[in-house]
């Protein structure tokens, strides 16, 4: 716990979203229902980099736009917002658009490249969530 | 004397009153107005574009004009007794701009203008009617048709756009603070009664007038929202009637102001802008209004009901088991409604449309109702959400509104780590910012409708289901576009949150195809004309499908290109992922109720109460039915 600065908390997550979540759950000492949520958001985020690293090595920005676009889904409904930006930033290069999706890039070499660079980051902004939300239920299963 | 009357009409209206208080500025004034003015001017226009006039000439027909109290105001109102000599001034009100420079007769009120100084200043004994100040909107403020206004006509009424929607959708952004709005609106809505003082036709304008005359008449538009099929004609016939009593009407005093307040009243509700949300962000005084008092009643009425899973449906007379929909005049007059024979088909559509429109306010009233200090922690969330963030390990005094049963907890982790601290105040403050949502309908009024939950992420198929599921509304899920077709197909869902982006088959497409099958199949207002040579596969079970299905647009960009097409495939609404569940809660009430309203045979042959059929078969609810096919709807048991 001591490792997380709060204040760098509300980056990597909404506690607004965060909390409509928790705010779920029938009893807040298991919290049995955000934690199953966020655990499968753990398997369905690791599954979808691994799969992002194949579809990029296969140089397929089809299913690079769509895996990103998949995993913003959840990563929004989380409150991750860090994550869900960056992948929101591949969906669009991979629709080869520009990372806010306005423009057309028609650029697949460019866009293949951002997506790696993306890719890495996002992968460190999930561990940092991901982390952080390890421990957020370690506490809470502590109290 | 803590509060003072303040006289205002607007040009060619009766005089009416509204309260200010001591503090109270102009801009608060204009406030007020709005809330009272709210069916007519409140619904385009903000408070900030209202110009209050003083006028010294205002005096309408020169009828009892109290000049001799006047002069003993001073110089400055005697002059301005000339001015209200002059004959013509009355009539050059509409073309006046405010905030004209050059016409000194008049005195443009300033927004920060304190209203009891003014009252001291110029009415030193008191205000009397005659001297209301004149309300008025700037000529060159029109409201501005949205930019979807070209489409209008070629959208059928369940893709009905506009930008009423787009506000609310707006707000749904920004939900503490809209929700603050209505709430706080509540009490100044009590105040500014909007029919207390109205004396005729002659002062009120096209929307008054319609509300006057009948008072659901003015939300009767609302049914374009649900696409009813019976209402539509009938809404037309009732605005140009209207319209027409208004013409003659303001005939008589000889004006030629109604061609200027009439588009800005009358164009949105016939159709540019016309279906507005009876959603609760949007403050609507007057219906709140007439039925706070029965309130808790109904809500405990509804809770039964709904809560007895079908079983009490049986046992309920009709008029109980029509509770659970916030139907107004089923607990104040209980049986006004289903005993009655001679409700005809005109009435029964406005109650229904009327009790559409309160069915989502009534989640505001509870504030007021639960007696508690909710409304004010209410307006205050969102204050409080920063204060809270910003002033560490300061938490507790904010504490004191947050809802009982986060209590504990909050205080059981307020005393932990930093990062626990911190963690406990954002929670209670999702907490409050729930519970002030949501609150409502764990105890409150809860649709009995059917969801048909599309998404293709297992993480926001299983957040949105859960939430369906704590509040008790059936649900189903359908992981792509496909699927989603199939089980709509399968008949019995009310309402389907749509993402737009999935595999397989994408939401506009899954949207555009069940359109297609409701118009093949005739169900709605727009339907194909050739429909009679459908094609077997696209038939659909005429008993389950009694009204078009509503879509709520997931979409998850906030471009609005992407709501544009959403609608334009016909979905009725749209809210942007991640999804606010506040806000949908409020979308599920606002549609929910209306499309248990619509298919209200169909939702109570689920109930199960065959009583209420047996009742029902009498002319009352025949008249109701809204169905084309009534034998079916009774065979559907």
């Amino acid at each position: 716990m001591a490792n997380i600065d709060p204040e760098t908390v509300v980056d990597i997550i909404d506690w607004n979203t965060f909390g409509q979540i928790l705010e779920m759950d029938d009893d807040e000492d298991d919290r049995e229902f955000s934690r199953s949520i966020v655990w499968n958001f753990f398997e369905q985020a690791e599954n979808t980099f691994t799969q992002m690293d194949a579809a990029l090595t296969n140089e397929d920005l089809d299913q690079l736009s769509s895996l990103g676009h998949f995993l913003k889904g959840s990563s929004a409904a989380l409150g991750l917002t860090k994550v869900k930006n960056s992948c929101e930033k591949i969906q669009h290069l991979g629709a080869q658009k520009d990372e806010v999706g306005t423009t057309e890039l028609n650029d697949p070499e460019y866009c293949l490249k951002q997506i790696k660079i993306i890719l890495e980051s996002v992968r460190q902004e999930y561990a940092e969530s991901e982390s952080f939300l390890r421990k957020y239920y370690d506490s809470e299963g502590s109290n | 004397m803590d509060r003072k009357r303040i006289w205002v009409r607007r040009p060619n209206g009766a005089a009416t009153t509204v309260l200010v208080s001591p503090s109270d500025i102009v801009d608060d004034l204009k406030t007020a107005l709005i809330m009272k003015y709210a069916t007519s001017l409140g619904r385009t226009h903000d408070a900030p574009d209202l110009s209050i006039r003083m006028p010294h000439a205002n005096t309408p027909s020169g009828q009892h004009s109290p000049h001799g109290r006047r002069k003993r105001r001073g110089d400055t109102v005697r002059r301005e007794l000339a001015a209200a000599l002059d004959p013509h001034a009355s009539s050059q009100h509409h073309t006046h701009q405010p905030g004209s420079p050059n016409d000194e007769d008049d005195r443009v009120l300033q927004p920060d203008e304190v209203v009891f100084a003014l009252l001291d200043k110029f009415f030193p004994t008191g205000m009397n009617m005659h001297d209301a100040f004149l309300v008025e909107v700037p000529d060159d403020h029109m409201p501005v048709p949205s930019h979807r206004v070209p489409v209008t006509g070629v959208l059928t009424p369940q893709e009905g756009v506009n930008s009423d929607d787009e506000l609310e959708f707006m707000r749904g952004h920004i939900p503490d603070v809209s929700h603050a709005q209505s709430t706080q609106s509540l009490p100044e809505a009590a105040t500014y009664h909007p029919h207390g003082t109205r004396h005729g036709l002659e002062v009120l304008d096209q929307q008054q007038r319609a509300s006057s005359a009948d008072p659901y008449g003015a939300h009767s538009h609302l049914h374009q929202h649900g696409s009813f099929r019976q209402s539509h004609g009938h809404v037309h016939r009732k605005q140009t009637g209207s319209s027409a009593s208004g013409r003659s009407g303001s005939g008589a005093n000889g004006s030629a102001q109604l061609p200027v307040i009439v588009p800005t009243s009358v164009v949105p509700q016939v159709g540019t802008q016309s279906p507005s949300h009876p959603g609760p962000p949007r403050p609507q005084p007057q219906p709140i209004q007439q039925h706070v008092d029965a309130h808790p009643l109904h809500t405990a009425s509804a809770r039964s009901v709904v809560d007895d899973d079908g079983r009490m449906g049986r046992a309920q007379s009709p008029h109980r088991t029509a509770s659970p929909l916030p139907h107004p005049m089923s607990h104040s007059q209980p049986h006004t409604h289903s005993h009655s024979s001679t409700v005809t088909p005109t009435q029964q559509t406005q109650a229904q449309s009327h009790a559409n429109v309160k069915s989502p306010l009534q989640n505001v009233t509870r504030y007021e109702d639960d007696g508690t200090s909710t409304a004010v922690a209410d307006t205050s969330d969102v204050e409080r959400g920063t204060v809270v963030t910003q002033i560490n390990g300061h938490s507790k005094e904010s504490k004191t509104d947050t809802s009982d049963k986060k209590d504990n907890t909050d205080e059981k982790s307020v005393n932990g780590t930093g990062l626990k601290e911190k963690s406990s105040r954002h929670k209670e403050m999702a907490s409050q910012h729930l519970s002030s949502g949501s609150g409502l309908l764990f105890d409150g009024v809860v649709p009995p409708v059917k969801v048909l939950i599309v998404e293709d992420n297992i993480i926001n198929q299983k957040i949105l289901e859960t939430f369906m599921r704590k509040r008790r509304i059936r649900s189903g899920v359908a992981k792509n576009g496909k699927e989603a077709i199939e089980k709509w197909r399968e008949g019995g869902y009310h309402l389907v949150l749509m993402d737009i982006q999935l595999p397989v088959l994408s939401g506009i497409e899954a949207t555009k195809e069940i359109r297609r099958l409701e118009r093949r199949n005739r169900i709605g207002v727009f339907v194909d004309e050739d429909a009679r040579n459908i094609k077997e596969e696209d038939v659909l079970p005429p008993q389950r499908f009694k009204s078009p299905v509503i879509i709520v647009a997931l979409t998850a960009s906030s471009l609005d290109s992407d709501r544009r097409e959403a609608l334009a495939a016909g979905c009725n609404d749209f809210l942007t992922k991640p999804v606010n569940l506040v806000w949908l809660e409020r979308k599920i009430t606002e549609w929910g109720c209306m499309q248990a309203l619509i298919d209200f045979e169909g939702w109570r042959s689920w109930k199960g109460s065959d009583d209420a059929e047996k009742e029902t078969n009498s002319s009352s609810t025949s008249a109701s039915r809204t169905s084309r096919r009534p034998k079916a709807v009774m065979r559907s048991k």
